[in-house]
């Protein structure tokens, strides 16, 4: 599961998106609402567990144990010191790294968690505008009064029916990433 | 003073509502819903949005320090922390600091707005739609007085200007009144706003008030020097009303000759003068198959902006009543409208509210989406923002301001009168029971009430009352209404056949009612004074026509 479902129709390019990114009360003159800005959602896929953390915790841990082992053991010869915290830091790195494991998981789930339910809205969405336009051109077909408006209403029938076929084709083929 | 008399007008028997006929749609939610929702949020705003003695708030001076090189060190350094505050939301946010700083922080209006929305929300909580404590918008008809005699004019324009008219001492003192309430856009419209002798003062104290300004014109007094004039005074945007491509039927539609030639000519001065220019038509249904080739003119003259003006049937454009689209044609032309604003040459905007429906019926999830009068927007985020703002603004957002002061819900309502700026403050006139029932969307007929896009849209509450006579009546114009379409088409067909009676249930009953009560309530106060001029003779009119229909039946 991924990127919400594309309509059919012909989407704007994605530098004009970015042109067009505020409302503008144009009734009134160009002025923008950055509150449009504002409202936007940055979402990232979440990274793997990385080496690199680890071993910078294992270093860490490593350093700090054995600085309070050459503390606490004075006397004692100074390989000791190296060597008394080795047990404790592997099993704090392992536990460490089962944290990292299940963090990454939990926010790997949630994230296909998000993009699931944004590729049912995103199916729901175009389903339901495509009923509706459905409807809407139907009953105009039947009010309309020449061959050329009737056409116009019927074509717009069949754009709405083909937008709502390609949506549940993507769902029926398990790829809605487009 | 008419207060107690607009709850009158508002029926309050249940309205008869349609089986629903739209599929639920999905809910778009963001998390600044549930932050903005939350009581400590609210009274953050209420603080951050409370005027002190310079009419200014934390907010405003907030957004005025922020990154000014202007300022002094002290001043710098005293909202250094905000400051940083403000760049780290911006970081985090990956919006860019100067864009921001240019659309946002810099940008008196917008900055005005969002204290405004602040202040809304603070005081009535986030509502959908939102109800605003001050208008976003206003649209002021400077004058009764025009230089055309339009055949669709929904303000009854004439030549000479009212007797009633606010001096320019009564004008200025509104608009102070309107900064004090954070209002931060003005349109001024007419009659023919350009022939108002004190235009240019009342620019110019909008100037001072950092109100942006927008002006509605026929275009024909659209001279260089005027257009140099208008910039000069800060005039933001101006819309210009063309009907047709087709000089003879504009002629036709404005009662004079070569009023076509002038007007284009208006255009194109108004767009090499570096005004942001728009056109406005209004289509009806001799003239709506030619929708493309009119964006393509408006286009082609340098606009900027394309503005379909909804056909709604008041003043001279009763007489025309016949020439309204039907649902089915205004469904097409919204369609068309919709793939102009996807297409993204020109920015489309329509006075009909279907037109955010449309948008939403017909457009890519990830597409422009339009946010009724307030313009457009992309993808998911303009439809939750739509949801707030969207749709017919009515004694929501907006509202009418007469050239006798009297304050209605729009331009196109003007029998009902929600105060007189003359006898009490526009602040409180703007926090009136009527207003309270329109930004209520749950209570309204046919199949407005029910719609799955009533956040959106809410049907024209002016095509309502025109139609029915009930304000929250169903917009007979939408196709989702086509049952009440019809039954008033067939009611106006009775109607042509002799049924003289039809007709007050069918245009007039509202008038008619709004007329008598602002006579009894004028009546009972002793006090005529509250009556206009225009009101007396439509009463008149009124009287007249009674007389002549009773003795019809006798």
């Amino acid at each position: 599961m991924a990127e919400p479902i594309k309509s059919s129709q012909g989407d704007s390019p994605p530098e004009l998106r970015r042109a067009e990114a505020q409302a503008t009360l144009s009734a009134i003159g160009d002025v923008s609402i950055a509150a449009s800005d504002a409202v936007g959602q940055v979402t990232e896929v979440p990274r793997g567990t990385r080496w690199l953390p680890l071993l910078g915790f294992l270093m860490a841990i490593y350093l700090l144990g054995s600085l309070a082992a050459i503390y606490t053991l004075k006397s004692a010869p100074w390989v000791q010191a190296f060597v008394a915290p080795l047990p404790l830091v592997l099993a704090a790195t392992l536990v460490f790294w089962r944290r990292q494991v299940w963090k990454f998981r939990a926010r790997d789930w949630q994230f296909k968690e998000k993009e699931c339910r944004n590729a049912l809205n995103s199916l729901a969405h175009e389903t339901a505008n495509g009923l509706n336009a459905i409807r809407a051109n139907l009953a105009g077909l039947k009010e309309a009064d020449s061959s050329r408006v009737a056409a116009e209403h019927m074509q717009l029938v069949e754009r709405a029916q083909q937008r709502v076929e390609a949506a549940l084709e993507k769902v029926a083929a398990g790829q809605p990433r487009s | 003073m008419y207060l107690g008399s607009s709850k009158n007008r508002v029926m309050t028997h249940a309205r008869p509502q349609t089986a629903r006929l739209t599929a639920p749609l999905p809910q778009s939610h963001h998390i600044l819903e549930d932050i903005l929702a939350h009581s400590i949020t609210r009274r953050v705003l209420a603080w951050m949005t409370r005027r002190d003695s310079d009419g200014k708030c934390f907010f405003m001076r907030l957004c005025e320090n922020y990154d000014n090189p202007q300022a002094d060190f002290w001043t710098r350094l005293k909202w250094s922390v905000p400051n940083r505050i403000i760049d780290l939301g911006l970081w985090k946010a990956k919006l860019e600091k100067q864009t921001m700083k240019q659309r946002l922080f810099h940008h008196p209006p917008t900055v005005m707005a969002l204290t405004l929305t602040a202040k809304s929300i603070a005081t009535y909580g986030l509502t959908v739609p939102q109800r605003y404590t001050a208008p976003m918008f206003p649209v002021w008809n400077i004058t009764q007085a025009c230089n055309l005699t339009c055949q669709h004019c929904y303000q009854n324009a004439h030549h000479r200007p009212d007797d009633d008219e606010l001096t320019t001492e009564e004008k200025l003192n509104l608009i102070d009144q309107m900064g004090d309430d954070f209002v931060p856009f003005v349109a001024f419209a007419g009659g023919e706003p350009l022939v108002a002798p004190d235009l240019w003062q009342v620019l110019e104290r909008c100037r001072d008030r950092g109100i942006h300004v927008t002006l509605a014109t026929n275009g024909t007094l659209l001279t260089p020097d005027m257009c140099a004039r208008l910039k000069a005074a800060n005039v933001k945007y101006v819309e210009v009303s063309l009907d047709s491509i087709d000089p003879e039927v504009h002629n036709a539609f404005r009662g004079q000759p070569k009023s076509w030639e002038r007007t284009v000519q208006g255009i194109r001065n108004c767009v090499a003068s570096g005004i942001k220019t728009g056109m406005a038509t209004c289509f009806t249904r001799h003239t709506a198959h030619k929708v493309d080739d009119t964006v393509k003119f408006a286009l082609d003259l340098g606009c900027k902006t394309f503005s379909h003006f909804n056909f709604i049937p008041v003043g001279r454009g009763k007489e025309i009543m016949q020439d309204d689209l039907t649902p089915g044609q205004r469904e097409l032309l919204l369609r068309r409208l919709q793939e102009h604003l996807t297409e993204g040459k020109i920015t489309i905007v329509s006075t009909a509210p279907q037109f955010g429906r449309a948008c939403i019926t017909y457009g890519p999830e990830e597409g422009l989406f339009a946010t009724g009068h307030a313009g457009r927007g992309p993808g998911k985020k303009t439809m939750v923002l739509s949801r707030y703002i969207g749709g017919c603004g009515t004694g929501r957002c907006y509202c009418a301001i007469q050239p006798n002061g009297i304050i209605t819900p729009c331009v196109y309502i003007s029998g009902i009168k929600v105060g007189d700026v003359r006898r009490q403050s526009f602040h409180e006139i703007w926090n009136n029971e009527l207003f309270d029932t329109l930004s209520d969307r749950e209570d309204r007929g046919d199949h407005c009430g029910v719609c799955t896009y009533r956040n959106y849209c809410g049907g024209c509450r002016a095509r309502a009352l025109a139609y029915t006579g009930d304000i929250q009546a169903g917009d007979p114009g939408c196709i989702y209404n086509l049952h009440q379409w019809r039954e008033l088409t067939a009611a106006a067909e009775l109607h042509e056949a002799g049924d003289q009676d039809i007709e007050f249930a069918f245009t007039g009953a509202g008038k008619a009612a709004n007329l008598v009560q602002v006579a009894a309530a004028a009546a009972r106060r002793g006090d005529l004074t509250g009556m206009t001029e225009r009101d007396k003779r439509e009463i008149n009119e009124l009287g007249a026509s009674l007389k002549s229909q009773s003795s019809r039946f006798n």
